[in-house]
């Protein structure tokens, strides 16, 4: 299992278009992975779930994967939330 | 302060009532369960709505213009993604087996714990995110009452007012007649929808592509809907009330009169017989069709069925449609025209029609169409023949312009009975095959056309439009629109000599048929059989009982021959008086 803290620091937070984008690179990978805000957790191939988890911008994140390839799932999910969703 | 907007009367008739607005933005499902043995059934349901909302996004999502290709997609992913929700999925499936819900409720249900959910989130931006979640499950909604109409239940929440929506589905349509709607106002739409094809049959008054109503009108504003001249008065003073019930009254008093007339059989004065037969575009529409002493149906379109889809419809599934509707007229002949595209019927984008052509009611229409995408005709003629079976059947060919189109078309139909033989399929070999007498040559020709087939069905909008070379819904040409033309008249009256001489039917089902106006006018043509909107046959009945055909010849004759507009009018007063 690997877990990481990340902070989310574009503009608009974790809303649908950056919802999605995380659903699409979760569902690459084999390993469970998921997201937690506070006590909230949300299945990040569920895009339904992650917008339930309503994090605005600075909202401090956990992300954990767990299973074969969970190295390759952090690293990539790490990557998208530095890049910002690709929106600035 | 009373006001009064503008709109496309579609239906007839006037309404008087508090307004009520309605917009498809907002789904609303009421609470339904179904049985236990019926749950897998459900659930496939489902299922299928889910694959056809996803199957439709992803068409879209193919076919945007690509400078807004970039957010259109990214905005679609997303929804995709809502669709393709597992956790949603999961729930909806397991509120199907194990609470008994409709997939409609379950799906609302689920929608509706989702929108608590959200309450509770204090970002606004994300709040709003509902919204899509909303959208993707109208489209869901939409895709499962594709499938199978269904009114739903007590819904007198609509009852004895006067909707005014955005957009109408058939399905809301049908919806409304159940809980007895006054009348209809719609922002968008026109008067060849499948909506409003359904609100005449209903006869429910209608006005469509009302401009901004919604924003204009208000709950519980008191609305005149006057379906006749597409008026729309809001806040009505005393005055404009009491002229427009003082109407309503008469029309109802008239439409009263009128319906009287269906118990009469379709005899005239002199004891001829005239064949008075439906245009049906839906099969809904059979359900609410008054069938009282009708002769079949003399034109049933087909396009529906490759409407507002991008794949085609299989030879099973067409054959399904079909026979339902064949069953449904007991032994009356069920006349199909095949499938014609082209022009201002609007199909699948699958089908190819015209595309290079600038005028397409000039382009791949009609037969030619079906003449090219050979494989599409052999279907549709394989499914009627099938449903043939269990009926009366008649096969028409549209758009025939020569007669080497009408032996290939002869050709392509004995391809398919020979596939049903080999296939061991059972079907009809009983049937007759016609020719739309529609553009100016086939009139012309109608001769020698009448030597290969076995009857003619005469479609006025077309033959008018082909003969004066004008477009009907081109507002600058479209007063040269003239039925009672003497070229337009000469080439109806060839068609119905044509067919006397060799004795075959002739038949009349373009508006001219259902325009009272024209009924003696024919009959003193000589025709003898008239096909139309089943809300014309009330008036077009009328005046066929109370017509002596013997008394009528000489003054058509009069109006055929004469080459001034004015005296026409004035003949055909008097043949009318």
């Amino acid at each position: 299992m690997k877990g990481k803290s990340l902070k989310i620091t574009n503009k608009l937070g974790l809303h649908a278009r950056a919802a999605a984008k995380i659903v699409a690179l979760s569902s690459k990978f084999k390993s469970k992975i998921t997201i937690a805000n506070g006590k909230k957790i949300a299945d990040a191939k569920s895009i339904m779930k992650i917008l339930m988890l309503a994090a605005p911008r600075n909202t401090e994140i956990k992300i954990k994967t767990i299973g074969k390839d969970e190295e390759k799932a952090m690293n990539a999910l790490e990557e998208l939330f530095l890049r910002k969703f690709d929106e600035e | 302060m009373t006001l009064i907007l503008k709109g496309t009367a579609v239906s007839k008739g006037i309404a008087i009532g508090q307004g009520h607005l309605f917009s498809k933005g907002q789904p609303n499902v009421e609470e339904e369960f179904i049985k236990k043995n019926l749950v897998t059934k459900e659930k496939n349901r489902f299922d299928l709505a889910i694959k056809e909302t996803l199957d439709q996004f992803e068409f879209i999502k193919r076919n945007v213009n690509p400078s807004i290709q970039r957010n259109a997609t990214m905005f679609l992913d997303t929804h995709i993604y809502l669709v393709k929700d597992k956790g949603f999925l999961k729930n909806i499936r397991k509120n199907i087996t194990t609470k008994k819900f409709s997939a409609e409720w379950a799906v609302y249900s689920e929608l509706k714990k989702m929108k608590k959910s959200f309450e509770n989130i204090g970002d606004p931006y994300i709040k709003q995110r509902i919204d899509d979640i909303s959208h993707i499950v109208l489209k869901i909604l939409e895709n499962l009452a594709n499938k199978k109409i269904k009114p739903l239940k007590n819904l007198k929440i609509f009852k004895k007012c006067i909707i005014v929506a955005d957009d109408l589905t058939p399905t809301d349509v049908l919806i409304m007649h159940e809980s007895n709607v006054l009348g209809l106002i719609s922002e968008f739409g026109g008067a060849s929808s499948h909506s409003s094809i359904l609100t005449r049959s209903l006869e429910i008054p209608t006005v469509v592509g009302a401009k901004n109503v919604q924003s204009i009108i208000k709950d519980k504003d008191i609305i005149i809907l006057d379906g006749n001249e597409g008026n729309i008065i809001l806040n009505p003073d005393k005055k404009a009330l009491t002229y427009y019930k003082d109407l309503q009254k008469n029309y109802l008093k008239e439409k009263k009169a009128l319906s009287t007339v269906l118990k009469k059989s379709n005899v005239t004065l002199d004891k001829k017989n005239v064949e008075i037969m439906i245009n049906l575009e839906l099969p809904q529409e059979l359900k609410i069709i008054n069938k009282t002493n009708i002769d079949g149906i003399g034109l049933f379109r087909t396009e529906y069925l490759y409407a507002d889809r991008k794949d085609l419809p299989t030879e099973d599934e067409q054959f399904a449609a079909y026979k339902k509707i064949i069953s449904k007229m007991k032994n009356l002949p069920v006349i199909f025209r095949t499938l014609d595209v082209g022009s201002d019927k609007e199909v699948s984008e699958n089908i190819k029609t015209g595309s290079v052509a600038k005028n397409p009611a000039l382009g791949l229409r009609g037969i030619r169409h079906s003449l090219f995408e050979k494989n599409i005709f052999i279907s549709q003629i394989k499914a009627i023949l099938r449903a043939g079976y269990f009926g009366r059947i008649k096969i028409l060919l549209p758009m025939i312009t020569n007669l080497s189109e009408v032996k290939a078309s002869l050709n392509l139909i004995a391809e398919a009975k020979n596939k049903l033989e080999s296939e061991k399929k059972k079907f009809s070999s009983d049937f007759e095959i016609g020719i739309m007498i529609e553009v100016p040559s086939s009139a012309v020709l109608a001769k020698r056309f009448a030597k290969h087939v076995d009857f003619f069905s005469i479609g006025t909008n077309d033959l008018v439009q082909y003969t004066l070379a004008i477009d009907r819904i081109d507002d600058e040409v479209n007063y040269l629109y003239d039925p009672l033309n003497s070229a337009v008249l000469s080439l109806v009256k060839m068609t119905i000599d044509a067919g006397a001489i060799n004795n075959i039917p002739v038949a009349i089902c373009g508006e001219m048929a259902g325009d009272s106006k024209y009924t003696r006018l024919l009959m003193g043509m000589g025709l003898t059989s008239f096909s139309m909107h089943p809300s014309a046959i009330p008036e077009v009945k009328n005046i066929i009982t109370n017509t002596d055909t013997t008394k009528i010849q000489k003054i058509s004759e009069q109006i055929m021959n004469s080459d001034d507009v004015d005296e026409k009018n004035k003949l055909l007063k008097i043949l009318n008086s």
